[in-house]
């Protein structure tokens, strides 16, 4: 029995192992690549003249998509927001999927929205179209409201309505820097094979916010919300520059990210019970598909990752609320590689299969699984003996520092790079926030992370409900 | 480890932990103390510079506007200063012309050569802000750097010396960015048009020459057409119906039907009409524009059924615009209150009018 037992532990525990290695020296390598490919961007973005960008003919007309489900408190705001962006030509498109609080009405009084023909430009199947409404004040904000289908239903409702060659695709509730629109269309101009670019997402909670505009920059103001800052900063500026530079982007934040409308229609959009079949990650979805669809059409397609466009979010400060978001975005995740299993290690998907494709496949759609039995074995290694105490305290010890090193190299990165905190006691919590994440926290996130592939097996859908405040004003 | 866990023995386990653990906590210590260090450098640098624009600001609008001489300013830059007062000139010399540019250039002329160097270091994001600020501040003197820079081995400093060229000298160095336009292949085709257009009109010649020679390949011929079309070149219009007249190139046909929609006149109609019939969507789509700018009421009746009867709709939306060009807003009226589905597009059509 207690040979059978030694086996057991054995094998989990050098599968532990291997992936802490495996995930660790990915992280550190992703963090070198990042390393370079940011000094490189900020040196080359002081040749780009946005003044220039925003008088040229040359930019391609944008149509943003704001999906809004119940959105009342911010949704006035955030049009505000996105109306006052500084780009040549757009246009904005407003999905109310079905809310069922008073935006539309909200949405009417502020814009003066009123009925307008609007023929579609694609087909994308979708839940029905109630009514299209064009604001009397500004003619370029459109207001789609049609019956709840969730948002990717609301986003195919906007493609196909869509005009112009690129759509940016924003949450309802995220604040879009006046200057974001110009900056994100960048590969597009400068390399004719992108269809897809992310930008970063900041976290708002804590700044001080104006007619839709970050004018102060802080952080948040409870922990939650503090630690969640540094785990941007870690996501964005390492992981996703390093993949972008790699050309192997699987992610663009839901938040923000500008796409090609013909490339997305020719995916077929986002997926929803309607088109590929639901799911909760329809971001990360649509760009492993697009990859796919790119690669499997002979379409040149590139997705590209820059840090400068920022879009300001609202993160959750409860734990409640931030760990129904962290399940989401692991269901997400898993039901997002499951669907492309195809793409594993496949040389036709270039870097994308056979590296990016790979490590969030075993690293970070498994990682949480294989974590969460890796502390139960380990625990069970220790109380029977197999194993010294000591020996798993040194082993926890060397993962808690790797991940303090590789969150103080975010905040580096950050300070190297765009150094959005400008205040010096906000550089020392970063730092000391970078600390005391391993202490909890992370642990905490690789729960809520499990429950979600838990979740995704069980192929459950739910999205759990957001609870806002609002972004805050001056006093 | 006990009980055979692992293939190395306990001791040495722990030691390769702990000396992790140590490499590890030094690495970490290093980018905090980074991180603090650039905080603390950027904090200086911005003071320096706060420092200088203090000192350099009351003069150089005086400065530029030949209120006070050059010599002025020049007497408050110490020569450690070279590059960041070009630094600071560059973001004036984007937005000046004429003798205030003139001004500009006389100011940077010291330092320049100290740029000439870096045009050619090893780090290309320094060879292109070399490559940027010889443009803007010192054309014709350093063009043979900047020309050359056409050529070097990364596209990005290519496209940088491209627009310093384009900017800085108008359509002066047109023939040596034509000759290197192919290198951009890979940048958005409108985004090329709008630079090469600020050339000017000057540019208008050299274009139209560019649209018909062969040597050009078609992705050059495509961006002068493109260009062409921003820049409202009249004459280009006879040039473009004389190619649609016989087969051209799927993506370089839609640049000269665009160009067309733009100049053309009543007497370039038989060119483009047959486009109207093509199979490809694109250049049926493009043909109803120009049909919009140079049609006739015959026209009308087509754009009429093609709003109605085309597979595209994109087709059908170019002509709904083309017919309320045309001034047929009566008819586009009488098409939306029709029992058809793609009614709604002339109402939208017509309601656009009616936000104008």
């Amino acid at each position: 029995m207690m040979d059978v037992l030694t086996v057991v532990l054995t094998t989990v525990n050098v599968t532990v192992i291997l992936y802490f290695v495996s995930l660790n020296v990915g992280y550190l390598v992703l963090s070198s690549v990042a390393f370079g490919s940011l000094q490189r961007y900020v040196m080359r973005i002081k040749t780009f003249d946005l003044e220039e960008r925003l008088l040229s003919t040359g930019s391609p007309p944008i149509t943003i998509l704001a999906p809004s489900y119940n959105e009342a408190k911010t949704c006035v705001d955030s049009i505000r927001a996105l109306l006052a962006l500084k780009y040549p030509t757009y246009e904005i498109i407003l999905i109310n999927d079905g809310s069922t609080d008073d935006s539309l009405s909200r949405l009417t009084d502020a814009f003066s929205l009123s009925p307008a023909p609007r023929l579609p430009t694609a087909d994308l199947p979708t839940a029905p179209i109630a009514s299209v409404y064009r604001s009397d004040i500004y003619p370029n904000l459109w207001v789609i409201d049609k019956t709840n289908g969730g948002k990717a239903d609301a986003l195919n409702a906007g493609l196909n309505y869509c005009e112009t060659p690129l759509v940016c695709a924003v949450d309802a509730d995220s604040l879009l820097e006046r200057d974001a629109l110009a900056r994100i269309v960048r590969p597009f101009l400068e390399d004719d094979r992108t269809v897809a670019a992310g930008g970063i997402v900041r976290i708002a909670n804590g700044c001080q916010v104006e007619a839709g505009i970050v004018t102060k920059v802080g952080l948040p103001r409870t922990l939650l919300g503090r630690l969640q800052v540094v785990e941007y900063l870690r996501a964005f500026l390492a992981g996703r520059m390093a993949w972008g530079s790699l050309n192997a982007t699987l992610i663009i934040s839901g938040a923000f990210g500008l796409f090609r409308r013909s490339a997305v229609v020719g995916a077929g959009g986002y997926a929803t019970a309607l088109t590929s079949g639901a799911t909760v990650g329809e971001d990360m979805e649509l760009v492993v598909r697009l990859r796919r669809y790119c690669s499997e059409q002979g379409i040149p397609g590139r997705v590209s990752f820059i840090p400068d466009p920022v879009a300001w979010t609202e993160c959750p400060e409860t734990i409640r609320v931030l760990s129904r978001q962290r399940d989401r975005w692991q269901r997400g995740l898993v039901e997002s590689l499951w669907r492309h299993r195809a793409m594993l290690l496949r040389p036709r998907y270039g870097a994308v299969g056979l590296v990016a494709f790979p490590f969030f496949f075993f690293l970070e759609m498994l990682g949480p699984a294989i974590e969460m039995v890796g502390y139960v074995a380990f625990g069970v290694t220790v109380v029977t003996g197999l194993a010294s105490p000591l020996f798993v305290v040194t082993f926890f010890g060397v993962a808690v520092i790797l991940g303090l090193t590789l969150s103080v190299a975010a905040v580096a990165l950050e300070e190297m790079t765009f150094r959005r905190y400008p205040r010096v006691q906000d550089l020392f919590w970063l730092l000391v926030l970078a600390i005391i994440e391993n202490f909890g926290y992370r642990q905490a996130s690789t729960l809520w992370r499990f429950r979600g592939v838990v979740a995704a097996l069980r192929r459950k859908r739910a999205w759990g409900v957001m609870e806002r405040s609002g972004f805050s004003r001056p006093p | 480890m006990n009980g055979g866990l692992l293939l190395w023995s306990p001791e040495s386990v722990l030691a390769a932990a702990l000396v992790t653990i140590t490499f590890l906590l030094a690495v970490t210590a290093g980018f905090m103390l980074v991180a603090l260090g650039l905080r603390f450098k950027n904090a200086h640098r911005a003071a320096a510079w706060a420092r200088r624009e203090a000192a350099w600001d009351p003069l150089i609008v005086d400065v530029a506007h030949g209120l006070r001489p050059p010599e002025d300013l020049l007497a408050l830059v110490d020569p450690r200063e070279a590059l960041p007062f070009l630094e600071y000139l560059l973001r004036y010399a984007r937005r000046l012309r004429g003798p205030e540019l003139t001004v500009l250039h006389r100011l940077a002329e010291p330092f320049l050569p100290r740029l000439v160097g870096r045009a050619s270091h090893r780090a290309q994001p320094v060879r292109a802000l070399a490559v940027q600020a010889l443009g803007a501040l010192g054309l014709p003197p350093y063009e043979d750097v900047v020309i050359a820079a056409l050529d070097d081995p990364a596209p990005y400093v290519a496209l940088v010396a491209c627009k310093a060229l384009v900017q800085g000298g108008g359509d002066r160095y047109l023939e040596p960015v034509l000759a290197r336009l192919h290198r951009f292949d890979h940048l958005r085709g409108s985004f090329l048009a709008a630079m090469l257009a600020s050339t000017g009109p000057g540019a208008g010649p050299a274009l139209r020459r560019a649209l018909v020679e062969a040597p050009y390949p078609v992705s050059v011929r495509i961006i002068a057409a493109r260009t062409l079309m921003e820049m409202h070149d009249l004459p280009a219009a006879d040039v473009a119906a004389d190619l649609l007249r016989h087969p051209q190139d799927r993506e370089l046909a839609a640049a000269l039907l665009r160009l067309l929609a733009q100049v053309g006149r009543p007497e370039h109609r038989p060119a483009a009409r047959p486009y109207l019939e093509d199979e490809d969507f694109v250049l049926r789509a493009m043909a109803c524009r120009v049909m919009g700018a140079v049609g006739t009421a015959e026209d009308q009746e087509v754009l009429a059924r093609m709003l109605f009867g085309d597979a595209s709709r994109w087709v059908a939306i170019n002509a709904a615009h083309a017919l309320l060009v045309m001034g047929g807003q009566v008819r586009l009226r009488a098409l939306a209150g029709a029992a058809h589905e793609r009614a709604s597009l002339a109402a939208q059509v017509l309601a656009a009018v009616h936000h104008l």
